[in-house]
C-alpha cells in the first residue's frame, strides 16, 4: 500500500505545499509563521488528494 | 455494478466527519480573535482556537476527499428500489451538494486565512447556513426513509455490506 501511494503522495505534497506558499506570498503575506503553516497545510491536503489521484491513474 | 452496501471504511468516515463538522459549526468563534488580527493586517495568530478551527476544517477536507476517492473507486449502494424518480434526483443532488460543501467550505476558509481575504472569509461564513440546511435535509431524508418508507436505509450506515 505504502509503496503504491508514496510515489503519488510525495510529489503531490510538494506541489500543494509550494502552491500554498505561492498563494500566500502572492496575497502579500510574508510572515514566516503563515508561510510554514501554508506549506504544512498543503502537505496535509495531499493525504486527501492522493486516493483521488490513485483512482484516476487506475 | 454498485456494491450491496457501504464498506466499513466508508461508514467510519461518514460518522467521523459528522462531529468534526458539528464542532466547527458550533464553535466557529474559536477563530475570531485570530481572524481579527489577520483582518487588520497583522501576522497570523496561531492561538489554540485558530489551530483547532483550521485543524478540524483541514481534517474534514482530507476525509471528504478520501470519501470521494472511495465513492468514485468502490462506488456506493443504489437507493432502495421503488423510490420515485424525483426522490432519487433529490438524493443524488443532496449527496453531491454535501461533498461540494465539505470540500468547498474548508478550501475557501484556507484561502481566506492564508490570503487574508475578507471577501473569501465572508463567503466561508456562508458555509454555516449551507451546512445546516444540507445536514438537516440529509437527516430528514434518512428519518423519512426509516419511519415513513420503512425501507431500512439507515441500517446501511451501521453495518458494512
Amino acid at each position: 500500500m505504502l509503496r503504491h501511494s508514496l510515489p503519488v503522495f510525495l510529489p503531490l505534497a510538494l506541489i500543494l505545499s509550494v502552491a500554498g506558499v505561492a498563494y500566500t506570498v502572492t496575497m502579500g503575506h510574508l510572515d514566516p509563521q503563515r508561510l510554514v503553516a501554508a506549506a504544512l497545510t498543503g502537505a496535509v491536503l495531499a493525504l486527501g488528494v492522493t486516493p483521488l489521484m490513485l483512482r484516476a491513474r487506475e | 455494478m454498485a456494491p450491496k452496501g457501504y464498506s466499513r471504511l466508508q461508514i467510519a468516515l461518514h460518522w467521523v466527519v459528522l462531529p468534526l463538522i458539528a464542532v466547527n459549526l458550533v464553535f466557529e468563534d474559536w477563530i475570531e480573535t485570530a481572524w481579527e488580527q489577520v483582518e487588520h493586517g497583522g501576522p497570523a495568530l496561531y492561538d489554540a482556537g485558530a489551530l483547532a478551527h483550521i485543524g478540524v476544517g483541514v481534517a474534514v477536507l482530507v476525509l471528504a476527499l478520501w470519501r470521494l476517492g472511495l465513492r468514485l473507486g468502490r462506488g456506493v449502494p443504489d437507493l432502495p428500489a421503488g423510490n420515485p424518480p424525483l426522490m432519487r434526483v433529490a438524493a443524488h443532488l443532496g449527496h453531491w451538494a454535501l461533498y461540494a460543501a465539505m470540500i468547498g467550505v474548508p478550501v475557501v476558509g484556507l484561502m481566506a486565512w492564508f490570503g487574508g481575504s475578507e471577501d473569501l472569509a465572508e463567503l466561508h461564513e456562508l458555509g454555516k447556513p449551507v451546512f445546516i440546511l444540507l445536514v438537516a435535509g440529509h437527516v430528514a431524508a434518512a428519518v423519512w426513509h426509516q419511519v415513513v418508507l420503512k425501507d431500512g436505509l439507515m441500517a446501511r450506515m451501521k453495518r458494512a455490506g
